[in-house]
């Protein structure tokens, strides 16, 4: 079954509109958090990057010096609490093993998700470099790169999968979550589900088809994935090329992203994209935030209070 | 006796026990209404007119019958009151982290093992760290959104909770459960904060109904404010202290030491909480020889506000807050010294770092804390020490607002290493960043209206005395005196009532004190300072 070219159009466009949205909501909701006025400080040490409580110790002038030699710390102290808490999510392991598989397996798998976005686009570069990209590729870094790309979209989105549906049987079954979570909680979880299981369905059943006819052998499977000139993941390079040269011509002929559910998938993943940046699951940018702005904050000197207005009821002071 | 709360049921509430499908519960709390009419009858009777309906306890004295006009003028205050603490201009001072908690918290839960109070409860739902802001989330939901004006659609989006006098006297109740000690916080993987949402319900309670812990706020800030100490005590009374003190100093040492009290110029303003000047004078006395021993140059202050360091806005009230800060600072730029020095106490070391922000630049001073400064000072090597003086075991509890929300780990840490044998000295597991709160966190070491100690030694202790159980399990005889060393006065507080409530002293000899008492005992060129004892 084939859909009309304009409908292929309109949801190139969609695809677009809901991308722009999605990065300036996200943005937008950012900086409201950055722009909002300078809080009370409200620190929760360990402070990585101020590990000996330096700062306040620096303006006295009795003490200056005294405690440089248990200064250490920095952006990369940061860094070291920050980056294996966000891809291994350290304290859910700690505190929480219980969910953390399905937690980890769902942000891991979206994680990849986004690196595998970066892959597509990096195929379809090297593409338009010249360069053959598909798995049994005579060029060893198109071979390289398209096999990159095949797992991490797959690991990536069966991870999603597995994720989602654990974590939504998790609130279910706990009863400190179950009584907790609201429908939105839910409605998240299966939305997410939603839009990986679209994919993941198309993709298994166009790799079946494919095998059904041409037969069941390791080639045939590595083409009905990233072949030349066909497969699901060379026709996502190819819709990725559409898009980043802002072409619909490059889609003539794709049948599988221009199936009718690759682009209920797209219009899915869409409406995802649009939703996004006003649900709960912007923490991941909120947990910036969170950490770098309040509880790392640890700024003493500041250029005294913005506001004067306490909670409405007096006015101390007008700058 | 009025049951206001219209019944609902259990399933529907968070406050869920397992296997109690069918119950109905009243408001937000642990009784069904049966249960709760029966406990009634089996309390005293200077409890009779008190509402404790959310867990059987009361901190803050509510009324039991509220009259329809009280509980009219409650509702709208508190729907306002929450709106302010929503919008970024009016609750600006808190607003960012706030509104972060509130937005993002996923009820993962992860949370729960950190919180003490809930751990030692067995897990009663109403102790859990995210129950609080999931009761405002749920009022707010009914009354600010549309779909909470849709009855049909208040169970499934959870907008069911219908605001009325028994579910705000619990929330506020609910509000004096948490020591906000913030452990929670370091748990969540999202770095939000169950324990700054308790201190903004406090703070709305507080500035829009009026409702808080009279031993904060009028027997504190305001008391502070107006006689010029939390305790009571007038300049005049803290003038008499210190005298008490240069003799005491005398008969314990032999030392003639004047106590510096509002001398210019000097390097520190040193501000203790003056409940040290009434119950642990030897604290106060302590600092006076070590610092003239160490050659460092402070001062006392006598104007009022100006000898006690407390500042319990921080937990319950940003206007109090500052003005309590304002005139600390104030003083200390009238005596022109180059730094405010907090003694040992934990909240007035949280106070100080908290309120900087909220007083002008140009009206600040630098301001550290007697840890680093004790630290410094032995660190340059500027007394004789013998640890041998300190020959006891000695475990060291860090209070939450000195360490976790105060930074302040390692500093204690060297300071013992200094004055006690290392095989004397013991920490308790967890400790620095990750320990236990005391229990009398956020005010509560200075609570005790009606049942509350009770409550507080049962569920806020329950786990610190585990620890120091465990710190000392190798030395319990009663032959050998043991020592808790918190440097915080509230900590220190608690520590005795929970020491006389658990027996700690009969049983198995353990005592406690500060810090700087030790260091002091430990100066080789006076004699022995410290008593172990325990009253």
């Amino acid at each position: 079954m084939t859909v009309p070219a304009y409908v292929v159009g309109i949801c190139m466009g969609f695809i677009y509109a809901a991308f722009l949205v999605c990065i300036i909501g996200t943005l937008a909701k950012l900086g409201r958090y950055i722009r909002a006025p300078t809080h009370l400080r409200w620190e929760l040490y360990p402070v990585p990057h101020e590990k000996a409580y330096f700062a306040v110790r620096d303006e006295i002038p009795m003490l200056r010096g005294s405690f440089a030699q248990f200064y250490h710390g920095g952006l990369a102290e940061e860094l070291k609490e920050m980056l294996p808490e966000m891809l291994f999510l350290v304290r859910v392991f700690r505190y929480r093993r219980r969910i953390w598989f399905f937690s980890l397996a769902m942000h891991d798998g979206i994680y990849l998700i986004l690196a595998w976005f970066v892959l597509l686009l990096i195929d379809a570069i090297t593409r338009l470099a010249g360069i053959p990209v598909y798995a049994f590729s005579p060029n060893p870094w198109g071979a390289f790169i398209a096999w990159l790309t095949i797992i991490t979209g797959i690991v990536g989105g069966f991870a999603i999968a597995v994720g989602t549906v654990g974590l939504f049987i998790f609130r279910l079954a706990d009863r400190g979550m179950r009584e907790y979570a609201t429908f939105r909680e839910y409605f998240n979880l299966a939305f997410i589900f939603t839009v990986v299981i679209t994919a993941l369905v198309a993709v298994c059943t166009y790799v079946w088809n494919y095998m059904c006819a041409n037969g069941f052998t390791f080639k045939n499977l590595v083409d009905a994935l990233f072949g030349n000139h066909q497969g699901v993941f060379y026709e996502a390079m190819m819709q990725m090329l559409a898009l980043i040269t802002f072409d619909p011509s490059k889609l003539a002929g794709l049948t599988f992203v221009t199936s009718p559910l690759m682009l209920a998938h797209q219009i899915l993943f869409c409406l995802f994209l649009l939703y996004y940046p006003f649900s709960k699951m912007v923490h991941g940018p909120a947990k910036y935030v969170s950490y770098h702005l309040v509880n790392w904050d640890d700024k003493p000197h500041q250029e005294g209070p913005l506001h004067y207005n306490y909670w409405g009821i007096i006015k101390i002071k007008e700058r | 006796m009025s049951m206001s709360s219209e019944e609902k049921k259990v399933s529907e509430l968070p406050g869920t026990p397992p296997g109690a499908k069918r119950r109905r519960v009243l408001g937000i709390g642990l009784f069904t209404e049966d249960e709760y009419v029966k406990y009634k009858q089996t309390v005293p009777p200077t409890l009779k007119d008190v509402d404790l309906s959310l867990d059987g306890y009361s901190a803050l004295g509510l009324p039991e019958n509220v009259p329809p006009e009280k509980e009219k003028e409650w509702k709208e205050k508190f729907l306002s009151g929450l709106k302010k603490l929503l919008d970024p201009e009016k609750n600006w001072t808190f607003y960012r982290p706030f509104i972060l908690t509130w937005e993002y918290c996923a009820r993962c839960q992860t949370c729960a093992e950190a919180c003490p109070i809930y751990l030692a409860s067995g897990k009663k739902e109403i102790y859990r760290p995210t129950y609080r802001l999931e009761i405002l989330q749920r009022i707010y939901r009914r009354y600010f959104t549309w779909y909470g004006k849709i009855p049909f659609l208040r169970k499934l989006m959870k907008a069911d909770i219908e605001l009325d006098a028994r579910v705000i006297k619990q929330l506020a109740e609910l509000s004096y459960r948490c020591t906000q000690c913030r452990r929670c916080a370091l748990y969540c993987p999202l770095g939000l904060d169950q324990g700054l949402v308790d201190r903004e319900i406090r703070k709305l309670f507080s500035q829009e109904l009026g409702i808080h812990a009279k031993e904060l706020h009028e027997l504190g800030t305001e008391q502070q404010l107006r006689v010029g100490s939390s305790t009571g005590m007038t300049p005049k009374a803290f003038l008499k202290i210190v005298k008490f003190l240069e003799e005491m100093i005398r008969e314990k040492t032999g030392l003639n030491i004047k106590i510096p009290v509002d001398e210019k110029g000097a390097d520190y303003l040193l501000i203790h909480n003056a409940g040290e000047y009434l119950s642990w004078p030897e604290n106060p006395a302590a600092f006076a020889i070590l610092f003239e021993l160490a050659g460092v140059s402070y001062t006392l202050s006598s104007e009022p506000v100006g000898y006690d360091a407390v500042n319990y806005g921080v937990w319950y009230n940003d206007i109090q807050l500052y003005k309590v800060a304002k005139k600390h600072f104030e003083i200390a730029r009238k005596l022109e010294v180059k730094a405010i020095l907090i003694g040992e106490c934990g909240h007035a070391w949280k106070a100080i770092l908290t309120a900087e922000r909220v007083i002008p630049k140009e009206e600040r001073v630098p301001f550290t804390d007697v840890l680093i400064v004790m630290d410094d000072i032995i660190r340059r090597k500027k007394l004789n020490l013998d640890p041998n003086r300190n020959n006891f075991p000695v475990t060291l509890h860090d209070p939450c607002n000195k360490a976790r929300k105060g930074g302040i780990v390692e500093e204690p840490r060297r300071i013992i290493r200094a004055v006690v044998p290392e095989e004397q000295f013991r920490e308790m597991e967890p400790h620095g960043y990750y320990n236990y709160c005391c229990g009398g966190g956020s005010g509560f070491a200075i609570m005790h209206p009606y049942n509350f100690d009770e409550w507080k030694m049962k569920y806020a202790s329950y786990y610190k005395v585990k620890q120091i159980l465990e710190a000392f399990k190798d030395v319990l005889h009663k032959d050998v005196p043991k020592y808790v060393c918190a440097p915080c006065s509230n900590c220190k507080g608690e520590l005795r009532d929970m020491i006389a409530y658990y027996g700690l002293w009969e049983k198995y000899k353990i005592t406690y004190g500060g810090l700087v008492e030790l260091v002091v005992n430990a100066i080789a060129d006076i004699p022995p300072f410290l008593e172990l004892e325990f009253h």
